[in-house]
């Protein structure tokens, strides 16, 4: 991707312009519980899902956003517009590109049940995972999901060129995607990233370099703790 | 959700040494035995705090001095725990340029400055009398599979290192370039955590948290 820069070279000087991301995934959904591939089925959140974007809205409270984008689906949006709390002064942008991988005709399937009784459903995966072409059935492959995704970066940092605080709210594996093309790593590496519901990650761009980017903290829950311990 | 296990589960936790005054001054430290300043010294003391009541199988320590004071505190509130020290986690060692500033490094090595930048061949790249980062990782690796291959199930692994012998074991694990570990950032007293994927592959490490400070200051809950 031509914005983002794999060098490690320091660059020559300051970098005011030093944009900052901010990732989050979205809160549970029943299908969380219940531990199922969702893709683009688009299912609400939980009572607890709710709660756990509350509690992040009340962690970023004082954070002042540029821009806020969230994937269409609804699990993102109710978790941004929790996020948001009726602050009046930014609109969320809806973005089909940062939806959940679709998993074709796995959708909204267990991975349980096909690991018990469907092993293919396993061997899937792991194929996905080590081989960038291959798809889910009537599904998207990781190349699909890198390239969409990619696009969406591509036109975000186009269109905030100077200093910023963007808030992006979407899914386990598009955040995946989005990071990993960020921190300039490979394709492969992308599912090395364990995204929990309204985990939070930050990523800078470095201060002496445009383009470079580095993660300052990642997959961070603990506004959420609290919940977690009791149920 | 509970998922059938085909694999161990098992937890790293990887903390970054509190602050030096090297650190402070933006020096290279390498194996350089510097103790903790005052900052790192409270900090060592909220991590103290913040990892007291959580279990731990086992709990390893570079051998420098400023990763076994930031251990101190932990050991001191949890008398039933010991800690087991080894040089296969000091960072890496900068050989004749050990208190270099990094401005320094890069006025009077400028060519190897360059190469060690260049993402192509850095990895192999050395300070006279130093070691480069592959090196550093392969020792840092052996420290990796020894433990691995001496836990248990569901075990949980404290170790205390420096942001680069870190950055070289999750690298390491989950089989990331060692030219792209430095995209991970590590501040003084952070925890890092990398877990092992039980349920589809044997080689399943993922990156579960990453530089979490928040015990150093209720701040970090503003986003700056």
């Amino acid at each position: 991707m031509s914005t983002l820069s794999r060098s490690n070279v320091l660059g020559t000087g300051p970098n005011p312009n030093r944009r900052t991301i901010i990732l989050v995934r979205h809160g549970e959904t029943q299908g969380n519980i219940e531990g199922k591939a969702q893709g683009h089925f688009d299912a609400p959140l939980t009572d607890k899902g709710l709660r756990q974007a509350q509690a992040l809205a009340q962690r970023l409270a004082d954070t002042e956003f540029s821009a806020i984008y969230s994937s269409d689906l609804q699990r993102a949006v109710h978790t941004a517009e929790a996020i948001l709390n009726n602050r009046s002064d930014i609109q969320i942008q809806r973005r089909p590109e940062l939806r959940e991988l679709h998993y074709g005709t796995y959708e909204n399937t267990p991975w349980l049940a096909h690991g018990d009784e469907d092993p293919t459903f396993f061997k899937l995966r792991i194929e996905w995972e080590t081989r960038p072409s291959a798809k889910y059935p009537g599904g998207e492959s990781a190349a699909d999901l890198w390239q969409r995704v990619g696009d969406f970066a591509h036109e975000l940092l186009a269109k905030h060129r100077e200093k910023a605080t963007i808030l992006v709210v979407a899914h386990g594996g598009s955040l995946q995607a989005l990071l990993a093309q960020f921190l300039a790593l490979r394709i492969t590496d992308q599912w090395r990233f364990q995204f929990d519901n309204t985990s939070i990650s930050i990523i800078k761009e470095h201060p002496m370099a445009p383009r470079v980017w580095q993660a300052k903290l990642f997959n961070d829950t603990t506004h959420i703790s609290d919940l977690n311990s009791h149920g | 959700m509970s998922y059938p296990r085909l694999f161990a589960l098992i937890k790293i936790h990887l903390v970054r040494h509190g602050q030096t005054e090297g650190n402070a001054a933006g020096l290279a430290q390498g194996y350089s035995d510097v103790p903790l300043n005052e900052t790192g010294r409270a900090q060592a003391n909220l991590l103290g705090e913040r990892l007291k009541n959580r279990h731990f199988d086992a709990i390893y320590s570079s051998d420098s001095i400023r990763a076994l004071q930031t251990a101190e505190p932990l050991l001191k509130l949890r008398p039933d725990y010991s800690i087991e020290t080894t040089p296969q986690l000091r960072e890496k060692n900068y050989g004749d340029c050990e208190g270099y500033s990094w401005q320094q490094l890069r006025d009077e090595y400028p060519d190897v400055f360059a190469r060690i930048l260049d993402p192509a061949i850095g990895s192999d790249v050395r300070f006279p009398g130093g070691e480069t980062d592959r090196e550093h990782m392969k020792r840092v690796a052996k420290f990796t599979q020894k433990i691995v291959g001496e836990a248990q199930e569901d075990a949980e692994i404290l170790v205390f290192g420096h942001g680069g012998s870190i950055k070289a074991a999750a690298a390491y694990m989950c089989n990331f370039r060692l030219e792209d570990k430095w995209r991970l950032k590590t501040d003084n007293a952070s925890i890092s955590s990398i877990i092992s994927e039980p349920t589809w592959r044997d080689d399943g490490w993922q990156i579960e948290t990453w530089n979490d400070t928040l015990h150093l200051a209720l701040a970090q809950l503003k986003i700056t």
